[in-house]
């Protein structure tokens, strides 16, 4: 009887998530720039979301800021609502968005001068609930991953060297259709 | 006491002369014509593998780097990507050319680089094939890719 392996992210991508053990993860889809997270949380596996202000990337709603409330807005736009538990409901699908409350790359400026003030409103990544109660994550352009919890993504790096998703700061939900 | 000065030691006093610019209006398209002698036929050749070894040290370390990221905003305030962009229209073939061998996020660097402009239909935006495709296209309808 065939049996498919559990695959995982190679040893120099997982060492950016310092709480991703083999027993929390395992690779779900192949690595492409083709979406990113929020497009996976969203349900779009075919364009790249990002509120980027010039507009070459996709965004559903007009506002496009690298804030954590235009985020929300825009998956309030798809149906879902503010809550505040991250457990698996029946009737109900969850999102999360991330931010790092102390560091990522847009902190530090070319002199590598850290600038905490631009960072609590930024972003990072989104996970998806999936029904079973575990979340799917796409990493970037890395690889898709389902993951047990929302904790195991969770780090931080003031550094601005290793990719660093901060930790849950929005929970959303909406009914399942 | 008197002082002599020479003229065109003065760093105010314009001598067009010295710097007159006679190189055509899109010479960086031509390494081949830059500080060499046009009859050698090996140093164009090294002047542009530099120019792309230069690049691809930079798209390495770049990707390498912030691949990562689900933002392409943390993606392009990242040194090396800016190291690119600095480095102004003359990237714009390699950055074409790594784009067909596999899309990945330069499209804000090709803005950049080509005045503000995008050939990226409004409708297309996010789909990294498309984009990749419209940018490639305009390549070669501007003489970057053959």
């Amino acid at each position: 009887m065939a049996t498919s392996a559990k695959r995982y992210l190679r040893l120099n991508r997982e060492k950016n998530f310092p709480y991703l053990t083999r027993q929390l993860y395992e690779v779900t889809d192949n690595e492409t720039n083709d979406y990113n997270c929020i497009g996976l949380a969203a349900g779009d596996k075919t364009r790249w979301w990002e509120p980027e202000p010039s507009g070459q990337y996709y965004w559903p709603i007009p506002n496009r800021e690298y804030t954590v409330r235009c985020y929300t807005e825009a998956f309030e736009s798809l149906g879902y609502q503010k809550c505040i538990c991250s457990l698996k409901k029946r009737s109900f699908e969850k999102v999360a968005i991330y931010h790092d409350p102390l560091g990522c790359v847009e902190a530090i400026d070319n002199f590598g001068m850290w600038h905490p003030e631009v960072l609590p409103k930024t972003p990072t990544h989104a996970a998806k609930q999936l029904p079973s109660g575990e979340w799917n994550s796409k990493l970037g352009g890395w690889e898709e991953i389902k993951h047990k919890t929302l904790s195991c993504l969770n780090g931080t790096d003031i550094t601005g060297k290793r990719i660093s998703y901060g930790k849950p700061i929005q929970i959303l939900k909406r009914p399942l259709k | 006491m008197a002082i002599d000065i020479d003229i065109h030691d003065n760093c105010l006093t314009p001598a067009p002369y010295y710097y007159a610019d006679t190189r055509p209006e899109d010479w960086w398209r031509h390494p081949e014509t830059i500080g060499y002698d046009e009859s050698s036929s090996q140093e164009p050749e090294k002047f542009r593998s530099d120019v792309e070894d230069q690049f691809k040290a930079l798209a390495k370390k770049w990707k390498s780097e912030t691949n990562g990221y689900s933002s392409v905003a943390s993606m392009v305030m990242h040194p090396a990507y800016l190291e690119i962009i600095s480095h102004g229209e003359k990237m714009i073939p390699f950055i074409l050319r790594d784009l067909q061998v596999k899309p990945n996020h330069w499209f804000i660097a090709l803005k950049a680089l080509a005045k503000n402009y995008s050939p990226v239909k409004p409708e297309d935006a996010g789909n990294i094939k498309k984009m990749t495709e419209a940018w490639i296209a305009w390549g070669r309808e501007n003489g970057y890719l053959r």
